[in-house]
């Protein structure tokens, strides 16, 4: 991990350096030796200060342990590792901060703050952070930075080590009759499905291996056939949402609306799909928690290209499709009988309670 | 433990001490105390359960308010009562960040408002109570500072928290801060040393007010003797010179010299530092004055020479063999009169640097320099049996006064012609005379003026009717007496001191000391000093101090003195005397060596020259030689013992431990390898130790023992036990010995 030092002169650092000046200047006027011992202490402080302060974080080492997502106005925490690995000095006033430009543009330039660190000895520092904005925050530095003992300079470790960040949109809970007419919308499957699955009806039997559940087993079978067959049911199934999002401006409303939809979809067992007006199909349906998770990095990592047009595109007629208009949007081409919504709509289909705090 | 309370306390006192600072450095006790009583009640009101906020623009109004008053009082002032102004408006804006919330950026301003006030009390006075103020207020001001910091940088990592929230660190940090706080303590005091030595002085001498004056009381050392006023003479304490006299040994050496030693020639028990001679009288006035004559005619200006090495060159005559060479450190000044005990020599007299001249007066051997004030050492040699022209005039007003005189004479058996100018008889007439003023019980010594009748010569009034007064009666009556009868005599006015401090080996100079005696002519050019005041009542030092209280008195002046001396009269002369190496300064250790060892007798003065800038810099370059070419012998010697395995190696680099326990490690494995008992790359140590059993137990447990040895220094972070480690070596070397 490389390390850079560098020191930096705040507004109280030059406001002291001047006032140092005009008093070797007072002093060498006047003669006045109280002014001359005055001013000899000003500047011991300011060497000394730098002093203290560079070796106070010659020994420091830090580490980044970031969560791997966060969602935009939801509170988060980033904790670092901050080794203090000096055998004398002690850590005061230290300051943990991201410099990088992504975490200021996201996170809005978070810090966090740990009174000391004892010699050879380390701290679990936990930045608190609510991200601003969607996205995928490289963070490729780490700052410490202290002002102690005497505050005329800020001296800053700078630690390279690279974690990368994804933020979600922010999500907003939709009214349940809303979720309901979404969900209403999604055409159930007119055949079998014919693959074994989760469902309630009967697929078919195979050979017992080892880890079925004993309630699996058909005992009559495998008493008849000598030996251990397990039945299998098909397939549960399942109602298909498209989410189609205009993406031909930038609109975050449109795109927090979209990431409501899909997150409240797939909580109650939808198996939705993401499509944009210039990319197309970018996730295919799919249901469960992870396939939440990555509708939400697609959408977290959604950039906004104003040159690309917008493309045609079909849904499959058993498949509902929820088309999400961005304001000052292009999409006019989009799957017959689908739901049109604006991203204004996204006040009127918040729930209530959950939107009340 | 709560940082931010903490930090309150420790900058409220840091604050408050200021402004008490700045109240001792002005005088301006009442303005402090309302200023503090302000600040009091502006803390009442805005912390506390019942906490206000005080309205914006009342705070506003309150700093416009004083910064007016600030930049309308400094209009025309003067620049001391510039500062003045300055201050106070400083003070007044203390209060009102007082009564502002407690944001970071106010209590910086707070403590920055506070450092500058006590800038301003630097400027307005240099007294010992500025140093012990000083010394602190500036410990209290860096901890005021680092708890700040500890305080504000919390709310920098969170600007959008309350400034009031706790902020807490355990004790163990605050010991940690309280550690680094001695250390940046020292440290600055440090620098502080070396900037305020390295610092030029000097630079612009004409452009500047000099370093502010002491206060000085009103009463002590006059010029002029007025007899006639009516009051009390009050005494002060205040310390008007500080006196080193050295005994010069006619060889070119000098040797500082006590009181209680033996003197050559005798030290008197009191010092008679000659100021002013007072040879003209005015009866009608009763003032004594320095004929205007001899002031014209003979007062002869000089150049400084500076170079004080002619001081002690080596006596001319038997008389100059007989010579004191004063030291004196002025501290304190009401005139122009320079003092010195009798009689000081024209060509011995040496300022420091920054006085350029001064005028010498040889008929009455008075010097004096001009427009001088504050701080600053002369050195002066006086000759005590030297000769002194005479002055003009010994002529006095007949009448009563010698009616009197001769009344004395007669009755000490004494009979002399008024026109004589001198007899054989003279010394013991002027004894007589003094004698008989001060042993006589009907004179009385007191500091109880009281006026004379309208028309009536003082002297005369105190011989016949008042017979009380003091030291300037008795002396004007001798002097009159002396006179009258054909004596020359004059009045000396100056300082009689005998308060010796063994601390610095100086004589404390005091107002108090301040004293008027007589000079008479006993012998063509020969003047002496005579007393005539009563002994047991003329102050000549300190009374009343004695064991460890005077221990006490001596060590308080001895600190005065060197802060007066080497912090508020630091000069140019001061630092060249501190980088000369064959000064009495740090550098002048070489000297004091060479000098040490020739009184040994072992070294001669020729294996001993003297040391000269040139010598000593010849003599360190080849040292540095010297050292650079033995330390890297010695570098040389062990880099082939350490590449043989016999030493470990050395590292200057970080971590220079871990760098060492490689090599225990590599030093086991050197061992085995010359005893054929290799380690294959691809085998853990543990493992070959493991194999190494089958050879031989002990030699196993031996790599066994100082692999876990240095698996536990090298990956668990902990101590290299050197003595176990060197145990097993040994023990390893042995075994391997005995296998053969």
């Amino acid at each position: 991990m490389r390390i850079e030092r560098k020191s930096r002169v705040g507004i109280g650092g030059i406001l002291f350096s001047l006032v140092a000046v005009m008093l070797a200047l007072g002093a060498i006027n006047s003669g006045n030796n109280l002014l001359f011992l005055v001013f000899g202490v000003v500047m011991g402080s300011i060497i000394i200060s730098g002093v203290v302060s560079g070796s106070m974080l010659m020994g420091l080492r830090v580490r980044r342990q970031p969560p791997h997502r966060l969602r935009v106005g939801e509170p988060g925490a980033i904790d670092y590792e901050v080794r203090n690995t000096a055998r004398f000095s002690h850590a005061f006033a230290l300051i943990v901060s991201e410099p990088s430009p992504d975490a200021k543009r996201l996170l809005g330039d978070p810090r966090a703050f740990e009174v000391h660190i004892p010699p050879r000895s380390s701290r679990t520092v936990r930045m608190d952070i609510i991200p601003m904005q969607r996205g995928v925050a490289s963070l490729d530095r780490v700052s410490v930075s202290s002002r102690f003992p005497v505050g005329f300079l800020e001296k800053t470790i700078t630690a390279h080590t690279r974690d990368t960040l994804i933020i979600h949109p922010r999500i907003v809970p939709i009214r349940s009759e809303a979720i309901r007419a979404l969900a209403g919308r999604a055409t159930e499957s007119t055949h079998q499905l014919r693959r074994p699955g989760m469902g309630d009806e009967f697929f078919g039997l195979r050979e017992y291996t080892h880890g079925d559940p004993v309630r699996l087993i058909a005992w009559r079978t495998s008493a008849r056939t000598d030996t251990l067959v397990v039945k299998q049911n098909t397939q549960r199934r399942t109602r298909t949402l498209w989410i189609l999002l205009d993406d031909t401006a930038p609109d975050e409303d449109a795109v927090t609306l979209a990431a409501s939809i899909a997150h409240d979809g797939t909580v109650r067992d939808l198996s939705v799909g993401l499509a944009t007006a210039t990319r197309g199909g970018i996730v295919s349906p799919g249901r469960g928690a992870r396939h939440r998770t990555l509708i939400l990095d697609t959408l977290a990592s959604l950039t906004h290209d104003a040159n690309a047009p917008a493309l045609p595109w079909r849904s499959s007629g058993r498949t509902a499709c929820v088309v999400v208009h961005a304001a000052g949007g292009s999409l006019v081409d989009a799957p017959r009988g689908a739901m049109h919504l604006e991203a204004g709509a996204l006040h009127r289909l918040r729930s209530q309670e959950e939107a009340a705090p | 433990m709560r940082v931010d309370r903490l930090y309150y306390i420790v900058s409220t006192i840091t604050v408050v001490l200021g402004l008490l600072t700045f109240a001792a450095a002005s005088g301006s006790v009442a303005t402090a105390f309302v200023l503090i009583l302000s600040m009091a009640a502006a803390h009442i009101y805005t912390t506390g359960e019942n906490a206000r906020r005080v309205p914006k623009w009342f705070t506003s109004t309150l700093a416009i308010g004083a910064l007016a008053y600030g930049i309308g009082a400094m209009v025309g002032a003067s620049a001391t009562t510039m500062v003045l102004h300055v201050a106070r408006t400083i003070a007044v804006l203390q209060v009102v960040k007082v009564l502002e919330p407690r944001t970071p950026r106010n209590q910086a301003q707070l403590l920055a408002l506070s450092g500058m006030l006590t800038v301003g009390s630097c400027l307005t006075s240099v007294g010992f109570r500025m140093a012990l103020a000083l010394s602190v207020y500036a410990p209290l001001m860096l901890a005021s500072v680092m708890l700040f910091q500890l305080y504000s940088a919390e709310h920098r990592a969170d600007p959008t928290r309350s400034p009031l929230r706790r902020v807490r660190a355990t004790r163990a940090a605050l010991a940690g801060v309280r550690s680094v706080g001695i250390a940046t303590a020292l440290g600055i005091a440090g620098v502080a040393a070396g900037s305020f030595i390295a610092m030029p002085r000097g630079l612009l001498d004409d452009t500047g007010p000099a370093t502010p004056g002491l206060k000085r009381d009103v009463s002590g050392f006059t010029d002029h003797v007025r007899l006639g006023g009516e009051g009390i003479i009050t005494d002060s304490e205040v310390v008007v010179m500080d006196v080193k006299v050295r005994e010069f040994n006619g060889d070119g050496t000098t040797r500082r010299r006590g009181r209680s030693e033996d003197w050559k020639p005798a030290l008197p028990e009191v010092l008679y530092l000659r100021g002013a001679v007072l040879d003209t009288y005015e009866p009608e006035r009763g003032i004594w004055t320095r004929s205007n004559t001899i002031a014209e005619r003979d007062d002869h200006h000089y150049q400084n020479p500076r170079y004080l090495s002619h001081l002690y060159r080596a006596p001319s005559s038997e008389t100059e063999s007989e010579t004191f060479v004063q030291i004196i450190t002025v501290r304190s000044r009401a005139s122009d009169h320079l003092f010195a005990l009798s009689r000081p020599d024209q060509g011995g007299i040496v300022f420091e640097r920054g006085i350029e001249e001064f005028t010498f007066n040889s008929i009455d051997r008075t010097f004096a320099i001009p427009e001088r004030r504050g701080l600053f050492t002369y050195t002066v040699r006086s000759i005590p049996n030297g000769d002194i022209s005479p002055a003009d005039s010994a002529s006095f007003p007949v009448g009563e006064v010698r009616e009197y005189a001769l009344q004395v004479l007669t009755d000490h058996g004494f009979a002399r012609d008024p026109s004589a100018v001198s007899t054989s008889d003279d010394k013991r007439m002027i004894d007589a005379l003094a004698r008989h003023l001060r042993n006589n019980p009907d004179f009385t010594y007191t500091r109880q003026m009281t006026p004379p009748p309208p028309g009536v010569d003082p002297i005369v009034d105190f011989l016949r009717v008042s017979r009380a007064g003091h030291c300037e009666y008795f002396a004007s009556a001798l002097a009159a007496m002396c006179r009258s009868v054909g004596i020359h005599a004059r009045v000396v006015t100056g300082y009689a001191v005998s308060e010796y401090n063994p601390q610095d080996t100086s004589y404390t100079v005091r107002e108090s000391n301040a004293h008027a005696w007589v000079e008479a002519m006993t012998a063509p050019g020969r003047w002496e000093t005579f007393d005539a005041s009563p002994a047991e009542e003329v102050r000549y030092g300190r009374p009343g101090a004695q064991g460890l209280r005077a221990v006490w008195l001596n060590l308080n002046e001895s600190i005065r003195f060197a802060w007066l001396k080497w912090v508020v009269g630091f000069g140019e002369g001061d630092q060249v005397n501190i980088f000369r190496i064959d000064s009495g300064g740090p550098f002048g250790i070489f000297n004091r060596v060479k000098s040490a060892a020739r009184s040994t007798g072992l070294i001669s003065h020729q294996a001993m020259p003297r040391l000269t800038p040139d010598r000593a810099a010849r003599a360190a370059l080849w040292a540095l030689i010297t050292l650079v070419s033995t330390l890297g012998g010695l570098y040389g010697v062990h880099w082939i013992l350490a590449h043989l395995g016999l030493m470990p190696k050395l590292s200057f680099r970080r971590g220079s431990r871990r760098h060492y326990d490689r090599t225990v490690y590599g030093r086991m494995l050197a061992m085995l390898d010359r005893a054929g008992l290799t380690k294959p790359d691809a085998t853990p140590p543990l493992t070959h130790a493991g194999r190494l059993a089958s050879i031989d137990g002990s030699i196993a447990d031996d790599v066994g023992a100082i692999t876990r040895l240095y698996y536990a220094s090298r990956f668990g972070n902990e101590k290299l036990d050197l003595n176990a480690v060197n145990d097993r070596l040994d023990a390893l070397r042995d075994h391997l010995k005995s296998r053969g």
